[in-house]
C-alpha cells in the first residue's frame, strides 16, 4: 500500500531524461571545448603565429561541428529519438546539434546563434588583439551552458539534484576565473582555457547522466 | 483510521489499472513529457524487454491512451508513439486520484511506521483525521 501511494522519484527521473534527452548528450559539446582548450594553451605556449592560429581555430571548428553530428548519430542510434515539445525552447540551447530531420526553424537560428555569440564574437577579437573587452565570454557561456541546468523541479533524485549543484559550481567556478582576469591575475588565454575546462566537466557529467538513467533495467524483473 | 478505511479501499479499487501497471505507468510518464518517443528510446528509458514493451504499447493503443506511428526510415521500421489527448487526462486523473489517495492514507501510514519504529508501544491509539 505504501509504495502504491509514495510519490516516485524514478517518474521523476524519467520526465527529467526526456524533457532534457538533448542537452544531456555531454559528449556533443566535448569537441568545442576541447578546441577551446587546445586553441588557448599553443596561444600560451606562443606555439603558433596569429593567421596559424585563425587557420587552427577555423580547421578545428570544423572539426568539432563534423564530431558532434558523428556524436549526435551515436547517440541516436544508442538511445533513441525523442521529439520534444517546442515551449522548452531556451533551455535546449545546450543542444547545439540534431541528427533527426525535425529540426524546427526557431531551434536552428538559437543555434546559429549561439555559435556565433559564443565562437565568433568571442575568438576572433581574442585571436586579433582589436578588441580588448572580454567579459562577454564568461556571461554568454554562464548564460547559455550553465544557467538552464540550474533549475530543476525533480529535488527527489540524487542525481539530478547532484547535476543543479554541479552547475551552481561550473557558474560560481566561472564567475571567478573571470574576477581574476579582470584583475589581471590571469591570462586571457588561461582564462580561456580555465572556462572551458570548467564548462566540460558540467558536459562530461550530462553524458554520465544520461547513460545512468537510460543504462539499467529499472522496471523489467519486478513487473512483468 | 477505521472511518478512513472504507474510503481508501474504495480509492484503489477505482484506480484505473490500465495506467497503474508500472511498465505503462513508465511509458505514458516518458510520453507525457515529450512530443513523441521511439521505441528504443522507450526501451532504454523504461527498462524493459522489446517483448514486454512491445505487448504494454499495443495494450496502451487498445485503450486509446497513446498512438503509435510506423515509418520507413534508412530502409529501417522506425516505431514512434506519442500521447492522445485521452491519455493526457488519464495520467492526469490517475496522479490527482493518487494525491488524493495518498493524502487519506498519511495519517494511518504515519502510525504503522511509529509502530514499527517502536515508538507506540502496547495498544494502538486510534487514527485522527
Amino acid at each position: 500500500m505504501e509504495s502504491v501511494l509514495e510519490g516516485s522519484s524514478y517518474n521523476g527521473e524519467l520526465q527529467y531524461v526526456t524533457q532534457h534527452f538533448r542537452e544531456l548528450q555531454g559528449l556533443q559539446m566535448v569537441p568545442f571545448w576541447m578546441t577551446a582548450i587546445v586553441l588557448s594553451l599553443l596561444e600560451y605556449a606562443h606555439a603558433v603565429t596569429r593567421w596559424q592560429a585563425v587557420t587552427l581555430f577555423l580547421s578545428l571548428v570544423a572539426l568539432s561541428i563534423v564530431l558532434a553530428a558523428f556524436v549526435g548519430r551515436w547517440y541516436r542510434r544508442h538511445y533513441g529519438f525523442v521529439a520534444q515539445r517546442e515551449e522548452r525552447l531556451p533551455s535546449q540551447l545546450i543542444s547545439i546539434t540534431r541528427t533527426d530531420q525535425r529540426i524546427p526553424k526557431e531551434r536552428s537560428k538559437w543555434f546559429v546563434l549561439s555559435l556565433f555569440f559564443v565562437f565568433a564574437l568571442m575568438f576572433f577579437p581574442l585571436l586579433l588583439h582589436s578588441y580588448r573587452n572580454y567579459s562577454n565570454f564568461g556571461l554568454l557561456t554562464l548564460i547559455f551552458f550553465v544557467l538552464p541546468k540550474t533549475s530543476l523541479d525533480y529535488a527527489r533524485s540524487t542525481s539530478l539534484r547532484r547535476r543543479q549543484i554541479l552547475a551552481i559550481g561550473c557558474g560560481v567556478a566561472l564567475i571567478i576565473i573571470q574576477i581574476f582576469y579582470d584583475l589581471g591575475h590571469l591570462d586571457r588565454w588561461a582564462f580561456v582555457a580555465a572556462s572551458a575546462s570548467v564548462l566540460m566537466v558540467g558536459s562530461l557529467y550530462d553524458h554520465w547522466l544520461l547513460k545512468r538513467l537510460l543504462g539499467g533495467p529499472l522496471l523489467e524483473g519486478h513487473h512483468a | 483510521m477505521p472511518e478512513q478505511q472504507p474510503e481508501i479501499a474504495e480509492g484503489v479499487a477505482s484506480i484505473d489499472r490500465i495506467v497503474h501497471e508500472p511498465a505503462r505507468l513508465a511509458i505514458l510518464t516518458v510520453l507525457a513529457s515529450c512530443e513523441r518517443a521511439d521505441f528504443l528510446y522507450l526501451e532504454r528509458a523504461t527498462g524493459l524487454t522489446r517483448g514486454n514493451l512491445s505487448v504494454q504499447m499495443t495494450r496502451l493503443e487498445e485503450a486509446g491512451l497513446i498512438d503509435i506511428e510506423k515509418t520507413i526510415e534508412h530502409k529501417r521500421t522506425l516505431t514512434t508513439a506519442s500521447l492522445k489527448f485521452s491519455g493526457r487526462g488519464a495520467l492526469e486523473a490517475y496522479w490527482k486520484q493518487m494525491d488524493s489517495l495518498r493524502e487519506m492514507a498519511r495519517p494511518s501510514l504515519r502510525q504503522v511506521k511509529a509502530v514499527q519504529g517502536g515508538r507506540v508501544s502496547g495498544r494502538v491509539a486510534p487514527a485522527c483525521s
